[in-house]
């Protein structure tokens, strides 16, 4: 009789922990195709584009667009500082030692302001409530193959 | 019917109240876009939970709500965006065989589609498509954190389910 009580209370206690820890699993092997090819999609898609990069340093130029108009040119080698005056804002770009850096905004979110200096082709630094685009082009005047 | 409609109120609160805390926790890498986005566990978790309609209805509200508390009126065009195609996505992966993804891949895909959707709008803001060179960051930043924004709803859902809260 205790035995049998023994045995019911083992036999209940085996379910409950079975049922206690899931037996689904986190991840499963479909997840980790899906993942896969989304980490794949991105790191070829870089890996493509800094292999065929040139370094600009020496002949490189800095374009800046204002709502999806050309705005101005600038060669990347020449320490400037430009002041783009729009109706939708003020800023202030800072071109020294090949790189560009927005030292200024009058924007709310600051977003461009604390963006790091840019100088490889194909490197922007984005104001979108002012709606500036800065970037970096080669010296062909056209972005690589990855903008194409 | 009123339990859902509760626990949507509750959960839409919670994405609020998570979306002031992210905002607590300065994170910069030097590119915008990135950030954890634990609201979307809110997203996730009420996907499994009360289903695609009631996931979506929070989604967009919650979007509305904090980008009207924390954010600019400019910065709505690209949240929304984000948030309605990610939850889309989302709906769709669950409407799919059964089963055969689970949520932490449906929270990757998630939030590599909010990204997509962000940098969609604001590229079509600025009519510059060259901003797609933000995107392959964007996309490994999407599968870290929704891989961890999927694990803690993964936990969450079971607790919920076994809690019967869900019933």
């Amino acid at each position: 009789m205790s035995l049998h009580i023994d045995i019911l209370l083992l036999y209940n206690l085996i379910v409950i922990s079975s049922r206690k820890t899931p037996k689904t699993k986190h991840l499963v092997r479909n997840d980790i195709i899906l993942i896969a090819v989304l980490l794949i999609i991105p790191i070829v898609s870089l890996i493509l584009y800094y292999s065929g990069q040139s370094n600009p340093e020496k002949d490189g130029f800095v374009v800046i667009t204002v709502k999806g108009d050309f705005y101005d040119k600038l060669p990347l080698y020449e320490d400037t500082v430009l002041v783009i005056e729009t109706n939708l804002g003020v800023n202030h770009i800072e071109i020294r030692d090949g790189q560009v850096k927005m030292t200024h905004a009058d924007c709310p979110d600051q977003l461009c302001v604390n963006h790091k200096a840019i100088s490889a082709t194909g490197e922007q630094i984005v104001c979108l409530p002012n709606q500036v685009v800065v970037s970096i082009e080669g010296p062909e005047g056209n972005l690589d193959s990855f903008s194409e | 019917m009123t339990k859902k409609i509760t626990i949507a109120g509750i959960f839409t609160t919670l994405a609020i109240g998570l979306a002031f805390m992210e905002r607590l926790i300065p994170v910069s890498f030097g590119i915008p876009g990135i950030k954890l986005g634990l609201a979307n566990i809110v997203t996730v978790t009420s996907l499994f939970i009360l289903g695609p309609v009631y996931a979506l209805v929070i989604q967009v509200t919650r979007v509305i709500l904090s980008t009207m508390l924390f954010g600019s009126a400019a910065s709505l065009i690209y949240s929304l965006t984000g948030g309605l195609l990610s939850v889309a996505v989302m709906i769709l992966l669950t409407k799919l065989k059964k089963q055969l993804f689970s949520i932490v891949a449906i929270s990757v895909t998630g939030a590599v589609f909010h990204n997509i959707g962000q940098i969609l709008a604001a590229s079509l803001v600025v009519m510059n498509l060259n901003l797609a060179f933000y995107l392959p960051v964007l996309m490994i930043s999407g599968v870290i954190t929704g891989l961890f924004v999927g694990l803690v709803s993964s936990y969450l859902t079971k607790a919920l389910n076994r809690s019967g809260l869900a019933d």
